[in-house]
């Protein structure tokens, strides 16, 4: 009698617990509450899987200002012999870079590194290839237009007063100013420039690619694309190491971000005489700190929109994707004469994250066929992000 | 506790070959009556097919250590178990027991000795050592050579599999009311998942009992454990698609790591029939881990609370002595929030942004080839919200095993 009371009470204690009590009934569910404080007055449109970006408190977003800045970023007016822009070299069709190996500044200097993708420069702590100190876009754009080896915009002492009194006198600057920096009696400065222009840089994101939109359940990546996804995010290829962020990058700040880690990598791009070194004056953080451990270190660029910003690495010198994939997959480039002949497979400051992988040439082509999912062609085409001057 | 490599172990014991095999099993089944020595080899070989990757491999918006799971399809082991029991006297045996799935490294499932006595008409046992807490039969056996080839999603999701831990147990067994009631209190070091590597000792309780009623036999239970998980990882990508227990640690390094500190409660319940006058057992049995803490990367910070539940039921027919059919039906879901800070983001690194009820049905055809090969077939499907995958799998369950009497 007893032992029928106690199987009748765990039939229905177990039926009750099979039935859907486990709360939030059979389906369940997942509750996300994003509590960052975004920037005052700005909407940033952004899919689930992107954080809301880190923007100063002295230079919040407005439309006003973000407008200012794109006309300002692609005005030739603001460079020292008016012939160049900030688009000269960082061109929306190219994912804002210019297709060339190494950039060429405003007076036809050649700058030692290549152009960099802007795609979602928001979210980068640092900024530059190489350079620890250089974390705020207003600071970083005193490089391209005040530097002068190499020259880029190749504004000085000289012609400084003479490009501003430009930007004063033209009319369609007026009105955006004055609205940009409302109450400013005077706000044709050289900082409220740079400020818009980093507000206009800001807003440069990239978050619609069919990547992105496969992670929102709106679209499907191929068999082929989906291998490559597998191997990248993989320990074969292991390019998520330095590339695994959602700007697939290693080096991403936001609103939210609780630690930060700025790495700069050594790739194994050159090995001078077997010493390590690189070719001056590329030679990565060492250039400024002289710790001999820096020599070569760079920063991991975005990934974002690759397919459109060839050529590759810090000096433009591998021209094709399939090329950096043969580079990594060999763990280094093993130039055999020349200038710069060195093994720099064997480079000694090189990263431990580069190896010699075993890529099929199937594997290199899935790889490839995924990276070209993180194009953007909505970032790309999209007008607020074009040149506004015919 | 010093522990040989798992590698060299395995040959040894293979070597010792001198009789049945329970993998998982509590030491009481690994450990001869008599004195001496009892080997046992376990093997379980799978060839699955079905078009894509089974949802169930990752278990994708479900908390877990971010494995991306070993794709079952193909040929592989299962399952492998060599096992070594030895009964010093009659109030101390000890067993060991080796076991390797698919390609991972061999591991330690049982390094365990065990003493046992009576006291006023109580049967009582205390072991120490590396063994899976008491859970009770059925949900201890679910998943490893059993006569369905897949793990329970419950069970993957409440423990990421077998749960192994290094500690202690104390277990009462007594007659009472024409039933036999069982009781387990356990100590563990709560190293492995849903531990972490840091933590206090995790406290388990297993309460079953056996009887007979209704026409048939029945085995109920009962079993919860509480665990403080501090500093528990989870990787935000897929890493080497292995399966793996122990959480990466976050105490170094945020890096690709999404952490869980908190408290995680395990509960389960299951019950067992089989019938005295038909050849059929019916078993069902749910399982819930529940958590609450916080979880960070280094892209923000959130307030988590987790409640974790899965669910099976199952129906085995013996209609001859050597041949069985069984259906398997299985749920899993899950009801999560995350708030704070950058938590849209930690929430899709931790791949919560994924996530979809699961459901597995299965069918299965077993045939004993000899009293120590069987051969299963089984086919069904599994779905992950509005994905659905159909599978089968052709299984061989060798179990041997041979016991050796002192002289």
């Amino acid at each position: 009698m007893k032992t029928t009371f106690v199987a009748g009470l765990a039939a229905v204690s177990l039926g009750i617990a099979l039935s859907a009590c486990g709360g939030g009934g059979s389906a369940g569910g997942v509750d996300v509450v994003d509590t960052t404080t975004s920037s005052a007055g700005w909407a940033w449109n952004l899919p689930s899987h992107f954080p809301i970006p880190k923007v100063p408190a002295d230079n919040p977003l407005t439309p006003e200002k973000v407008e200012l800045g794109r006309f300002l970023f692609f005005d030739k007016r603001l460079s020292g012999n008016g012939t160049s822009s900030c688009g000269s070299c960082h061109q929306p069709g190219k994912a804002f870079t210019d297709g060339r190996t190494v950039a060429i500044g405003s007076t036809g200097e050649t700058h030692p590194r290549n152009s960099q993708n802007l795609a979602n420069v928001v979210y980068n702590p640092t900024l530059t290839w190489a350079n620890k100190s250089l974390g705020s876009l207003e600071q970083q754009m005193e490089v391209p237009l005040f530097g002068t080896n190499p020259i880029e915009m190749g504004i000085n002492d000289i012609n400084k007063a003479e490009v501003l009194q430009r930007i004063r006198d033209a009319s369609l600057y007026a009105d955006k100013f004055k609205a940009a920096f409302p109450g400013d009696p005077d706000p044709v400065t050289w900082t409220h420039i740079k400020q818009s222009i980093a507000s206009f840089q800001r807003t440069l994101i990239s978050a619609n690619s069919r990547y992105d939109q496969q992670l929102q359940g709106k679209a499907a990546l191929s068999e082929q694309e989906q291998r490559g996804l597998r191997l990248f995010f993989g320990e074969k290829a292991e390019c998520f190491h330095c590339h695994g962020s959602v700007n697939f990058n290693d080096q991403f700040v936001h609103a939210a971000t609780r630690v930060l880690e700025t790495p700069f990598s050594n790739t194994g791009l050159y090995n001078l005489g077997g010493t390590g070194a690189f070719p001056e004056p590329n030679r990565g953080l060492f250039e400024l700190t002289g710790i001999q451990t820096d020599m070569g270190r760079f920063r991991a660029p975005s990934l974002r929109n690759v397919e459109k910003t060839a050529p590759y690495m810090h000096d433009g010198s591998i021209a094709t994707l399939e090329a950096v994939l043969d580079f990594y997959a060999a763990g280094g480039r093993n130039i055999t004469s020349g200038p710069n002949a060195g093994d720099g497979r064997q480079n000694p400051f090189k990263s431990s994250l580069v190896g010699q992988i075993n890529l099929t040439e199937q594997d290199k082509a899935d790889l490839v066929a995924f990276l070209k999912t993180l194009t953007d062609e909505d970032f790309i085409t999209s007008p607020q992000h074009a040149n506004p001057f015919p | 506790m010093r522990i040989p490599s798992p590698e060299t172990a395995l040959v040894a014991l293979c070597l010792c070959a001198s009789a049945s095999v329970w993998a998982h099993a509590d030491a009481a089944d690994a450990i001869p009556e008599a004195e001496g020595a009892k080997v046992s080899l376990g093997l379980a070989a799978t060839s699955l097919s079905a078009s894509k990757p089974l949802p169930s491999q990752a278990l994708g918006g479900y908390l877990l250590l971010g494995d991306p799971g070993v794709d079952h399809r193909g040929g592989q082991l299962e399952h492998g178990v060599a096992q070594l029991g030895y009964r010093f006297n009659n109030h101390l045996g000890a067993v060991v027991a080796l076991g390797a799935h698919g390609s991972d490294p061999p591991h330690w499932e049982s390094v365990w000795l065990k003493g046992r006595g009576q006291l006023g008409g109580t049967d009582w046992t205390w072991g120490a050592g590396r063994q899976a807490p008491s859970w009770g039969p059925v949900m201890t056996r679910a998943g490893h050579l059993d006569q369905f080839g897949l793990m329970p999603v419950a069970k993957q999701v409440a423990t990421n599999g077998d749960w192994i831990e290094d500690g202690t147990e104390l277990g009462l067994r007594r007659p009472w009311a024409g039933a036999i009631w069982t009781l387990d209190l356990g100590a563990w070091r709560g190293t492995t998942f849903p531990g972490s590597s840091e933590g206090p000792v995790a406290p388990s309780l297993h309460a079953g009992v056996q009887f007979d009623g209704m026409a048939g036999e029945w085995s109920i239970d009962a079993f919860g454990a509480r665990l403080h998980p501090a500093n528990r990882g989870s990787r935000i990508t897929s890493a080497n698609g292995a399966h793996t227990h122990a959480a990466p640690s976050c105490d170094a390094s945020l890096n690709q790591i999404v952490c869980f500190d908190g408290r995680s409660r395990l509960s389960g319940l299951s019950a067992e029939w089989t019938g005295n006058d038909w050849p059929l057992t019916l078993t069902g049995a749910v399982m819930w881990r529940t958590e609450e803490g916080s979880l960070q990367s280094r892209n923000g910070w959130g307030r988590y609370t987790a409640r974790n539940r899965g669910d099976w039921v199952q129906g085995l027919w013996r209609w001859a002595p050597s041949w069985d059919l069984g259906i398997r039906h299985e749920r899993l879901w899950a009801r999560q929030t995350l708030v704070g800070p950058g938590a849209r983001l930690v929430a899709s690194e931790a791949g919560l942004d994924r996530y979809a009820p699961q459901q597995r049905t299965a069918l299965m055809l077993g045939h004993a080839l000899t009293p120590w090969a069987e051969v299963r077939v089984e086919g069904g499907r599994e779905t992950a919200g509005t994905q659905s995958t159909r599978f089968v799998a052709l299984r061989w369950v060798l179990q041997w095993g041979h016991s050796v009497a002192r002289q």
